[in-house]
């Protein structure tokens, strides 16, 4: 690939970034799942079970339509006081390319505001990503939040 | 140590094991820990901000889950004929919370009114929900074990848990989970273990508010610390019961917790 191709996908990849960030900071649930292949891994798991190989992760969901229902329990079934998240981002690090299959990390902070509170750091840890082109668009076939804040404040109700 | 299950305490004066738990509430823990080998699938760590004695409260209260856990009443895992036995130990320090799930289409009189309830909802993906009866099961879908004071024991269908309760202070603890399988399962039952974590934990669909009501209670008593508010539901009794409209668990720990500590 010579370098204008590399830098116009490393700018797509950029936006595909910049527009999830901003869809979960708006809480605008509906295009969460948009940002998925049909049949996708998204994870949220503690940095030591990942580290320790053990397979179980916070949330573990295999396809976009688990996407779409995690999206109707966040607004029809859990109770929970709302809160605004705010993601800081990285510049995803290229790990490696295959095949048109991008392999990246890139590093989070995640922080949490409660109406009438402070704003407090909730979860922090890396992206582990696997993305691919589907019609034109690029989309995540895999997205792992791994997370170094292995103590929850209480709740994850909303995705990272 | 027993099937597997490593307990330790600093009191050489303790009573045995088998004695602490008394033969009913044993005999569901053996239902568990049969002898098979155990598989650990990770940990999740959450801190609630609340008095550690509200999550033994939440597992020994079987009405909640119609009220709160409407994700287990929208896809009718939870149904108000669904068959639970709640029972203890001779001290009422333990306790177990026994379930069988109602399946097939339930009679109008059991779901009208329940307006989260819904017929045709399903799960776009339902292998979240992919429930396998299993041998070991002996009939109840779930058994929620309590131990006092600060154990969980957690089977859910196909989902195994323990969740340790490890008091930071009067107002929050921590709560730590640790997912198992059993080293004879197969791979899909392992998957299936997996998938249906997702309805526990600080994310879960029936955990996740657990714990931000839990936050609510405590809020609630911190404000006015010299006020009282009390709800009885069903008389004072502690008797063990055959009906889920009950809080005879959450008395009959009580009522061990303040002989124990002299109030």
């Amino acid at each position: 690939m010579n370098q204008a191709l590399e830098a116009q996908a490393y700018t797509e990849l950029l936006q595909l970034y910049a527009e999830y960030t901003a869809a979960i900071d708006a809480g605008d649930w509906d295009r969460w799942p948009e940002f998925f292949t049909e049949d996708c891994i998204y994870k949220l798991q503690p940095r030591e079970n990942h580290e320790r190989g053990l397979p179980l992760a916070t949330l573990h969901f295999h396809s976009k339509g688990m996407l779409q229902d995690r999206v109707y329990g966040i607004r029809e079934t859990l109770f929970h006081d709302p809160y605004y998240q705010r993601h800081v981002v990285s510049l995803p690090r290229v790990l490696s390319v295959d095949g048109g299959r991008w392999f990246l990390e890139a590093n989070y902070a995640v922080f949490r505001t409660k109406l009438g509170e402070l704003s407090t750091v909730f979860n922090v840890g890396r992206y582990l990503d696997e993305v691919v082109r589907v019609e034109g668009a690029l989309k995540f076939a895999s997205r792992s939040c791994i997370y170094d804040s292995e103590m929850i404040p209480n709740a994850i109700i909303y995705p990272i | 140590m027993r099937g597997g299950v490593v307990f330790a305490s600093f009191d050489h004066s303790l009573e045995s094991f088998e004695d602490y738990l008394g033969p009913t509430i044993l005999s569901y823990f053996d239902r568990v820990f049969d002898g098979r080998k155990l598989k650990v699938l990770g940990y999740n760590r959450q801190r609630i901000p609340g008095n550690w004695k509200l999550m033994q409260e939440n597992i020994k209260d079987p009405y909640h889950p119609g009220l709160l856990h409407s994700w287990f009443v929208t896809f009718g895992l939870w149904r108000a004929d669904s068959k639970t036995s709640l029972k203890m130990d001779a001290h009422k320090r333990h306790a177990a919370m026994i379930g069988v799930r109602s399946v097939g289409k339930p009679a109008g009189d059991v779901v009208s009114g329940v307006t989260s309830y819904k017929a045709d909802m399903s799960l776009r993906d339902p292998r979240q929900l992919d429930i396998v009866p299993e041998e070991w099961w002996k009939g109840p879908t779930a058994v929620m074990l309590t131990l006092f004071p600060s154990l969980i024991i957690q089977q859910q269908v196909n989902s195994l848990s323990m969740r340790h309760i490890q008091p930071r202070g009067p107002g929050v603890f921590d709560f730590v989970w640790t997912h198992f399988a059993f080293e004879d399962d197969n791979d899909e039952m392992i998957q299936r273990r997996l998938l249906q974590a997702n309805l526990f934990g600080p994310s879960g669909y029936v955990s996740a508010d657990d714990g931000e009501v839990i936050e609510f209670s405590q809020m609630g008593f911190q404000e006015k610390p010299d006020q009282q508010c009390l709800l009885e539901m069903g008389g004072h009794g502690s008797e063990e019961a055959t009906n889920i409209a009950s809080e005879t668990l959450i008395r009959g720990m009580y009522e061990y917790w303040r002989r124990v500590m002299g109030v």
